[in-house]
């Protein structure tokens, strides 16, 4: 058995333009001390698909599928249950430390609470923990710094922070979204590092949820491509990367300046774009929701859904044309 | 130095600033940020500069005294060989044809309640006082060059995408047809692809219209993409500067190399 596992994950959004998927069939499996990326662009849904692994969906959202914790089903748990779960065996470190932090607590206090609330802990053990966290996080004086507020610290620090509480009381599932991009490139780093440490220290299972093709490929062994809503291709990261077969990631993974073609080759200073943009969550055809923007579109592909295309025992994409597609000459970025 | 000073598009000296701090005690001087420590930097007409550094490293301070919307504490920014801070109010204004920004933020920077040819136009209309019939001329052109249908006109900000935005904003950036643009992490809030289609507009008004770029961000391979030169500034300073090839390739500065370690491996194993 899965320690989570989400089966055929939909997300529909009620708005007063009408009913809109925001996520369509998700499924995946993790185990512990798994990592998993979901990457994709503004509106592809990963930000919705986590959401919904907290049980923290917008009211006008209609979760249909299945979700098992450790075999327990979590769809359609009351929220009293649901409140139980979050902050104790799945926590979720958020992208912004400093609108998810409140600014009129100490962060001692912010850490603390998950403690107090999930394991009972007194007051002053609670605070003890609080400071033996904050050490693990890398917060220079701890003892000292318990007590001041959010704004007293630097982002880096403040992520820093917001991973100390998701972590406080040992989650089995650590949801990090969009984890450093409000950071510096090196603090980034150093965050990501931190994650990836704690992640393999305690045996969590780690969803990493990012537009920044480079952080995922470093920090995640398997993962996912979300477009419109739904997992256009899936596989372990390395061999995503070498071998990029939906026509979508071909084309996300050459848009992107290449530093090492830059310095070593001469290469036009033309990116290879995706044409057309992200279509509306509105207007997306029943198909494939890459239908139409994608050079092998046929009027099938609009129609009807993709089927998924095994690679490798791993690797998989979901394309009408996948034989056509895997026949055309290799993307630059994915060039081998 | 009169030669000199002709041959740079924009040039700064020693440039200065610093920031007086919130007084804490009413007994206590307050006290000071050092923005800038001393910024000397060249612009040829041509070779775009990109400038990277951590966010407090004065990047955008520069981008500011560079635009002449602050005065520096102390040194000169000089476009043309003329000192920008030297000019009257009218000579400034005047002068500002010649250089304009593009910002960070594409939902921030547009009026939400103006229609796309007044926000594109004004720099035509507040500088060189065009007329309606010719602003609505003009601000479709530049709206055509940046690959957006002159339908755009009349319509508002929130009917476009991010990318969409930023492109309205460079159009803008772009109605006086000016030598310089200076870029503040102009494409580091868009999306992988939309990132790409921006790029490759900078490129090809850089080779259309000879614009210059002062091309700020925190992205190595982004100012590689589209810069000929590169400073790499901390704390105020800047640590390397050079042709971006050669200073990305062989660092010589240890904060230069620190940020080169920080691209993740996939963006330089890629090319394999």
């Amino acid at each position: 058995m899965a320690l989570l596992q989400a089966e055929h994950l939909r997300v529909s959004l009620r708005t007063h333009r009408g009913s809109a998927t925001a996520v369509r069939d998700v499924s995946f499996a993790l185990e512990r001390g798994d990592t998993l990326g979901l990457i994709g662009e503004s509106g592809c849904g990963k930000s919705m698909t986590a959401l919904a692994l907290m049980g923290l969906q917008p009211d006008n959202a209609t979760v249909q599928g299945s979700l098992r914790l450790d075999g327990q089903e979590l769809l359609g748990l009351p929220d009293r249950d649901w409140r139980r779960l979050r902050g104790n065996r799945i926590a979720m470190i958020f992208q912004e430390p400093m609108t998810a932090l409140n600014p009129v607590h100490r962060v001692g206090a912010q850490i603390a609470e998950p403690l107090r609330l999930h394991r009972g802990l007194s007051a002053q053990a609670a605070r003890q923990r609080a400071i033996e966290l904050m050490a693990r996080v890398g917060i220079p004086e701890p003892a000292r710094r318990i007590d001041s507020f959010p704004h007293q610290f630097s982002g880096g620090q403040r992520q820093r922070i917001m991973i100390a509480m998701a972590l406080a009381c040992e989650p089995d599932v650590l949801i990090a979204d969009e984890p450093t991009t409000a950071l510096d490139v090196t603090v980034q780093q150093q965050i990501l590092a931190l994650i990836r440490e704690l992640v393999a220290e305690r045996g969590m299972a780690l969803v990493l949820i990012s537009h920044d093709l480079g952080l995922i490929a470093q920090n995640v062994r398997r993962m996912l491509v979300m477009y419109g809503g739904a997992v256009v291709e899936s596989g372990p990261a390395a061999e995503l990367f070498r071998q990029p077969a939906h026509p979508y990631t071909r084309g996300l993974l050459a848009a992107r300046p290449n530093l090492a073609q830059r310095l070593h080759a001469h290469r036009s200073d033309r990116l290879p774009t995706i044409a057309g943009s992200v279509p509306d969550l509105f207007g997306l055809p029943p198909g494939c929701p890459f239908a139409g923007r994608c050079a092998y579109t046929e009027p099938a592909c609009l129609t009807d859904p993709a089927p998924p295309v095994a690679l490798t025992a791993s690797h998989r994409f979901w394309c009408r044309r996948a034989d056509t597609v895997l026949h055309a000459p290799e993307s630059i970025a994915g060039g081998a | 130095m009169d030669k000199r000073d002709n041959h740079f598009l924009l040039e700064t000296r020693e440039l200065e600033r610093r920031y007086t701090l919130p007084r804490e005690s009413l007994f206590r001087t307050p006290g000071q940020v050092h923005a800038l420590r001393g910024v000397s930097l060249q612009v040829t007409a041509g070779r775009s500069l990109g400038i990277v550094g951590e966010s407090g490293s004065g990047k955008s301070t520069l981008a500011r005294l560079v635009m002449a919307l602050e005065r520096p504490t102390a040194g000169q920014v000089l476009l043309q060989g003329r000192d920008l801070h030297a000019l009257s109010p009218d000579e400034l204004r005047a002068a500002r044809r010649d250089f304009q920004m593009v910002f960070q933020d594409p939902y921030g920077s547009l009026d939400p309640r103006r229609r796309i040819w007044r926000t594109v136009a004004e720099p035509a209309a507040a500088l060189e006082g065009a007329d309606r019939a010719e602003q609505r001329e003009r601000a479709a052109a530049m709206l055509t060059a940046v690959g957006l249908h002159a339908d755009a006109l009349d319509q508002y900000p929130h009917e476009f995408s991010g990318g969409q935005r930023q492109r309205i904003a460079i159009a803008r950036a772009l109605i006086t047809r000016p030598k310089l643009i200076v870029a503040d992490e102009a494409v580091s809030a868009l999306d992988v692809s939309v990132q790409a289609q921006v790029l490759n507009l900078m490129a090809d008004l850089r080779d259309a219209h000879g614009v210059t770029f002062l091309f700020i961000s925190h992205d190595l391979a982004v100012v590689a993409h589209l810069c000929q030169d590169v400073a790499v500034m901390q704390g105020g300073r800047v640590v390397e500067h050079g042709p971006v090839r050669q200073v990305l390739r062989e660092p010589r500065h240890p904060y230069t190399r620190q940020l080169l370690d920080a691209v993740p491996v996939s963006a330089l194993l890629a090319a394999v």
